[in-house]
């Protein structure tokens, strides 16, 4: 049954001439790992801000549709009941740290304060999610003289430490370096396999493609895909709407266009290498 | 990995100092009423006494260095100019000499004398409490009175407000620097070189104040359960409540004795 449902959803900002998201219909299942794709400014973050409540409650402007999380309308739910169950990773860590905590140890504690989790549990939860985000080494450091990459993963770790059912992350990995972004998606996977429901912001495709169940592609305020990863990524014509495609879809694009078919479209890397190996037998 | 520095959280949290380890609202307490004494007793001598306490406080208090950087500040500029200005403008009968309409009297002395040592006073409670006091025990202790979470939130992130303006001061002029603009020399080039960061800043200001209350909002900061706290200050002590009642009473007193002596 579908967790989060959108139907015919427009949105336009306030004093914005045109609308950010047009005519969105759409149904989000518990459990799932969507992988939300597409162009820069095409309205992906206006997305997340509607999935997290953030529209209408706090940025108003104009709503047209039905849009219902667990059965609720979105302009009745309660947005502070709402913070409980949804936890949002901003695109910009920056503006998600607190400001109001001396280290990284008590950022990390807020949220699990905010939700009345008893002191031995929080203390107990910010070494087990510091450990997992491998951020050890902060856990002392002022939150406020971090650099960028490091409020990434403080941001991150501080939100996934709130244990919410549903997480709406928003390009997590924009600052970090390979390394980084790989451990990142590993905690996202973790969670799904604790069958959180996550939606993921992301132009890392490949990674995408890899951990995601459905991918919903956005572009210019409309969502011109959504389903199956490797249904959405055997559509080439989404290329020309700004649409990136993993390098395994590409190279076996290009192989085929040569005479060298493969049965289906691989989107990651072993799926490549074994479609290869089979093919040159 | 080293967790040694967490047994903190597991205990009240002390510095061992017993000057800021005071209950905040214990300081809170006897900063409006040592500030405010001179403004009842008024006698220049006793302002000025209570100004060299602060400072001997702040020494035993181990923060004179943050406390006086700022204390000689509003020394010079409020003390200074103020007992100028009383000195050369209050009326009285004793001239000692008089220029240009300026007319210094003994009078005028006293009472720029009496002004200057309220100032200090109440701006060395004042600044005092602020060194020994970190804002986020003092939120605390508000919130376990009572006190809502979002006056609490809103008294800590002003005072973080104002770390985050200098710091994107700093910034912004650094990078009009780097474009080769003269940010510094004399005061008329260091006033030509601020005043157009100032839109900037403040709407930097005004735009960050939008995000940070949806980065608390995503920490479930209006979350309708009883928040708990990893932080726990000890229980002010028999001997701290004895202190701050005795100075209390004392305080009424003096006032009880002013309103008294206006009436006569």
């Amino acid at each position: 049954m579908a967790f989060i449902k959108l139907k015919n959803i427009t949105y336009t900002y306030p004093l914005a001439k045109e609308p950010a998201l047009r005519n969105m219909s759409c149904e989000l299942e518990r459990g799932k790992f969507y992988g939300v794709i597409g162009e820069n400014a095409g309205g992906k973050t206006t997305f997340c801000n509607l999935l997290r409540g953030l529209i209408p409650h706090f940025y108003r402007g104009e709503l047209e549709g039905e849009m219902t999380i667990d059965g609720q309308e979105i302009r009745n739910i309660d947005v502070d009941i709402l913070s409980t169950q949804i936890g949002y990773i901003f695109q910009n860590p920056f503006t998600q740290i607190s400001g109001v905590k001396k280290t990284v140890f008590e950022e990390i504690a807020l949220g699990m304060e905010n939700l009345g989790v008893p002191k031995e549990e929080i203390i107990q939860q910010v070494i087990e999610i510091a450990e997992l985000v491998k951020i050890e080494d902060l856990l002392q450091k002022d939150p406020n003289q971090l650099s960028g990459g490091q409020r990434q993963k403080v941001a991150f770790a501080s939100i996934i430490a709130m244990d919410t059912d549903v997480f709406v992350i928003d390009e997590p990995t924009s600052q970090l370096d390979p390394q980084g972004t790989e451990s990142i998606f590993e905690i996202i996977d973790k969670l799904k396999k604790q069958a959180k429901t996550i939606i993921l912001v992301e132009h890392k495709i490949d990674l995408v493609a890899e951990y995601a169940d459905e991918l919903i592609v956005i572009g210019q305020g409309e969502i011109l895909a959504k389903g199956d990863v490797h249904q959405v990524l055997s559509d080439f014509s989404l290329q020309t709407r700004g649409v990136m495609f993993p390098q395994a879809a590409l190279l076996s694009k290009a192989l085929s266009e040569k005479g060298f078919d493969f049965p289906n479209i691989p989107v990651t890397k072993s799926e490549c290498i074994q479609m290869l190996k089979e093919r040159m037998r | 990995m080293d967790y040694g520095f967490i047994e903190k959280y597991n205990q009240p949290w002390t510095s061992g100092n017993p000057i800021r380890d005071l209950n905040p609202l214990s300081k809170l307490n006897l900063m409006i009423v040592l500030g405010l004494s001179p403004f009842v007793v008024q006698n220049y001598v006793y302002g000025f006494g209570m100004a060299l306490l602060f400072i001997i406080i702040s020494i035993l208090a181990g923060c004179f260095r943050s406390f006086f950087s700022l204390y000689w500040k509003v020394l010079l500029l409020f003390g200074f100019f103020l007992f100028l200005v009383k000195a050369a403008f209050s009326p009285g009968e004793h001239v000692i000499f008089q220029i240009w309409g300026i007319r210094v009297t003994y009078e005028s002395i006293f009472s720029g004398l009496n002004i200057v040592s309220l100032v200090l006073a109440f701006s060395g409670a004042f600044i005092l409490f602020v060194k020994t006091t970190p804002m986020d025990e003092f939120t605390y202790m508000l919130e376990q009175k009572g006190v809502s979470h979002v006056v609490s939130f809103i008294i800590l992130s002003s005072f973080q407000t104002i770390t985050d303006l200098g710091q994107n001061a700093k910034i912004i002029m650094e990078s009009q620097k780097a474009r080769g603009i003269e940010t510094e020399g004399n005061v008329f080039q260091r006033a030509k070189a601020y005043l157009p960061v100032i839109g900037p800043l403040i709407l930097n200001a005004i735009s960050s104040t939008e995000e940070k209350s949806i980065a608390m909002d995503a920490r479930a900061f209006s979350a309708p359960v009883k928040h708990t706290y990893l932080m726990e200050l000890p229980k002010p002590s028999i001997k701290e409540k004895i202190i701050v009642l005795g100075l209390d009473i004392i305080f009424v007193l003096l006032l009880i004795g002013r309103i008294v002596l206006w009436l006569l």
